[in-house]
């Protein structure tokens, strides 16, 4: 068995390396010869990785006393690679803040244009940060909750790397302007089908951890990883199907066409949302939570309600992206429906984590770690409630296009994803890293609290500009003409615009205090002047 | 045989991922897929044809700059063009489209669109914020600007 898939590794890699080779000699378009290169560079080092790999012995799957072995490794390499990939997610968005304040800062080039470097905002800190949260988390708690060695020897490295690689390719296109412009789709045929490879090695490798557990059932913080990983491939599938102009060239055009096309993107882009930033994340919730308070889920029943309503009922909000477009009306108050709907199983998730607290609340006090889990969960919580809000047709007409829907996504993103990973990485790196406990929690406590000051900032200034702004696009004046011209709306946003960079330069700021206190736990440093217990700690409840 | 509850799901891996897809699969399915055989969403339009090549080839550049995504929905986010069908309400009829001349020349010039000097002629100028009134706050607030575009060919 492992012989056989060494040499499907060694194979795919060479195939992959062929390629690369044929992409050196016909490439059509520089950007393409470019990643032509890093496609064959790719292949070498992996080829040579697998030759390597296949000549050390097998790891052993349980260590003396019954103690799974678990790869730690490969959740090491996740909680780097996510904390690099949220400094330059993060850092990139702060730029094109400042660019939509001050305009100069675009240079007047191609490839720092807003335009092309928007998308290597979004991309990098839902996939490139999300995205390697997700999997190292999820490989993290499947071998935990399963009790199991992950399984595959070369499987979860190729993920890990082969999802690195299709950061790169997707990041390096849109600078070189290659891209299909398709909301969190941008990325063109040849990485999205390099995706869909890593993306079923994904799927292989948690379920093939999961056949293996050594505990009757399933815990749900699988349900929910495995939901994600499953729509996600189904989503990116249908969403991305395209034909390219030439196997030598970057340029394709997808399938569908008109309203069609936009509502299949919608369906993606809203469950991308759905699955990748909630799914996923409740993931995270459902197991570093309970882990870090110490106390059991609130509500298993819970857990089982919300979990099947809130899967079936986000694939249906989609046309609320399409509110007064050519999509028929009966589709877009179907969307908007089940978008309302879908307040309840998202809440049903908030409560059961919030009340997972109950007996423990005193913890908040004392332990900053466990303030930021349950500050992101209630951000998911005021989320999940203005989404719904923000869906409905006549909010719709007023907030749609403008930054109203930035700051929604803002406080989502910032508070629920962020601060949620944010948790998950500080609870993973002293266990991965066998320290005791982090470098300083009074390090943590600055992350916060600058974060959060950041985000308040960050959401309010796009409320006022986006309420402003759709109040600013319907004034008529008393003789019925339009109050104001375009521009006017522009001028008046630009104070708002100023603030949002403030809020994300603090969010920033605390990206790189994480960063450092990671850096120093994982070199086994210890902050002596700090007591174990945070500063002002009262006496821990025993009840 | 034991009863089938929910324990039965949650203790076996494959049927969890089969049920899974199940449920995510509905609202898609019920969503889309009438869209390929409604009359009102397939009906052919008079006059309507494939691009030409030089459309074409201006499609691919508003895709290569991310000015536009390709659909009737993202069009009046940022970087406005007339002629999307997304303008159902007054305010954005009268802003857009310029069906109706809806602020006097003299004191708002607006990009409308259609029949304005002033709002058309941002369209063709590397620097939007040089143009009329624009220029002030163009210059200091206004649209990313695209030099680039001059130098560059076409294809």
């Amino acid at each position: 068995m492992r012989v056989a898939t060494n040499w499907l590794w060694g194979g795919l890699f060479a195939a992959g390396g062929l390629y690369g080779l044929a992409i050196l000699q016909r490439a059509e378009d520089p950007g393409f010869l470019f990643h032509g290169l890093l496609f064959l560079a790719f292949c070498i080092a992996a080829a040579a990785l697998t030759v390597r790999a296949a000549l050390a012995p097998a790891p052993a799957l349980m260590l003396s006393g019954d103690r799974p072995n678990y790869n730690e490794a490969i959740v090491r390499a996740g909680v780097i690679a996510s904390t690099f990939w949220g400094l330059v997610g993060f850092a990139a968005g702060l730029w094109i803040a400042l660019q939509l304040a001050f305009p100069a800062l675009n240079f007047d080039l191609p490839w720092t244009n807003f335009g092309r470097l928007r998308p290597v905002h979004t991309s990098a800190v839902i996939f490139a940060f999300g995205g390697n949260v997700l999997i190292a988390t999820s490989f993290h708690v499947v071998q935990r909750t399963c009790r199991t060695r992950l399984a595959g020897h070369i499987a979860p490295w190729f993920v890990f790397w082969g999802y690195q690689l299709f950061i790169v390719l997707a990041a390096s296109g849109y600078v070189l302007g290659i891209t299909q412009s398709k909301e969190y789709a941008e990325p063109e045929w040849y990485v999205d089908l390099w995706l869909t490879l890593v993306w079923v090695a994904y799927l292989l490798v948690f379920m093939a951890t999961l056949a293996r557990r050594r505990e009757p059932h399933i815990f749900v913080a699988n349900w929910f990883y495995l939901a994600f990983i499953v729509t996600i491939a189904m989503l990116h599938l249908v969403n991305n199907a395209a034909l390219p102009v030439s196997f030598f060239g970057p340029k394709s055009y997808i399938a569908w066409a008109g309203v069609q096309d936009a509502l299949t993107q919608w369906w993606y882009g809203h469950n991308a949302v759905g699955f990748f930033l909630t799914a996923g994340f409740l993931g995270i919730m459902y197991y570093f939570i309970p882990k870090q308070a110490q106390r059991p889920i609130y509500s298993y029943r819970l857990s089982i309600v919300h979990f099947w309503a809130l899967i079936f009922l986000y694939i249906w909000a989609g046309p609320h992206h399409l509110h007064y477009t050519a999509l028929p009306d009966w589709a877009q108050t179907l969307g908007m429906t089940f978008s309302i709907m879908l307040w309840m199983p998202s809440w049903g998730g908030m409560i059961n984590g919030l009340m997972t607290l109950s007996g423990a609340w005193d913890k908040l006090r004392t332990d900053p770690v466990l303030r930021m889990l349950v500050v992101s969960v209630a951000f998911y919580g005021m989320s999940t409630f203005e989404g719904p809000l923000m869906s409905i047709k006549a909010v719709n007409a007023l907030s749609h296009y403008t930054d109203w829907t930035v700051g929604h996504v803002h406080s989502g993103a910032l508070g629920w994803v962020g601060f949620v990973s944010f948790g998950a990485l500080y609870v993973m790196a002293p266990a991965v890293w066998r320290r005791e406990r982090l470098y300083s929690l009074r390090l943590v406590e600055w992350h916060f609290w600058i974060s959060s000051l950041g985000i308040v900032l960050y959401i309010t200034a796009m409320w006022v500009s986006g309420i402003m702004q759709g109040l600013m696009w319907r004034a008529y004046d008393s003789l019925g003409f339009l109050e104001y011209s375009f521009v006017e709306t522009v001028e008046a946003m630009h104070p708002f615009y100023v603030i949002r960079a403030l809020g994300g330069a603090l969010f920033v700021a605390g990206a790189f205090i994480m960063a450092y206190n990671l850096w120093r736990t994982a070199r086994g440093d210890i902050r002596e002047t700090e007591p174990l217990q945070a500063p002002g700690a009262m006496a821990p409840a025993t009840a | 045989m034991a009863k089938f509850g929910h324990r039965t799901i949650e203790r076996n891996s494959i049927l969890m991922l089969v049920l899974t897809l199940v449920v995510v699969s509905i609202g898609g399915l019920v969503e889309i897929v009438p869209l390929y055989y409604l009359d009102s969403t397939i009906e052919k339009v008079r006059g309507m044809r494939p691009y030409s090549p030089l459309e074409l080839a201006g499609r691919n550049i508003y895709v290569r700059e991310g000015s536009l995504q390709p659909r009737p929905t993202r069009a009046c986010r940022r970087y406005l063009t007339p002629a999307q069908p997304c303008l159902p309400h007054q305010g954005e009829a009268h802003r857009i489209s310029g069906q109706i001349p809806p602020v006097r020349f003299d004191l708002k010039p607006d990009r409308r669109g259609i029949g304005d000097v002033v709002a058309d002629a941002h369209h063709i100028t590397s620097h939007p914020g040089s143009v009329g009134r624009e220029e002030s706050a163009g210059n200091r607030l206004g649209s990313p600007f695209w030099p680039p575009l001059l130098r560059s060919p076409l294809l």
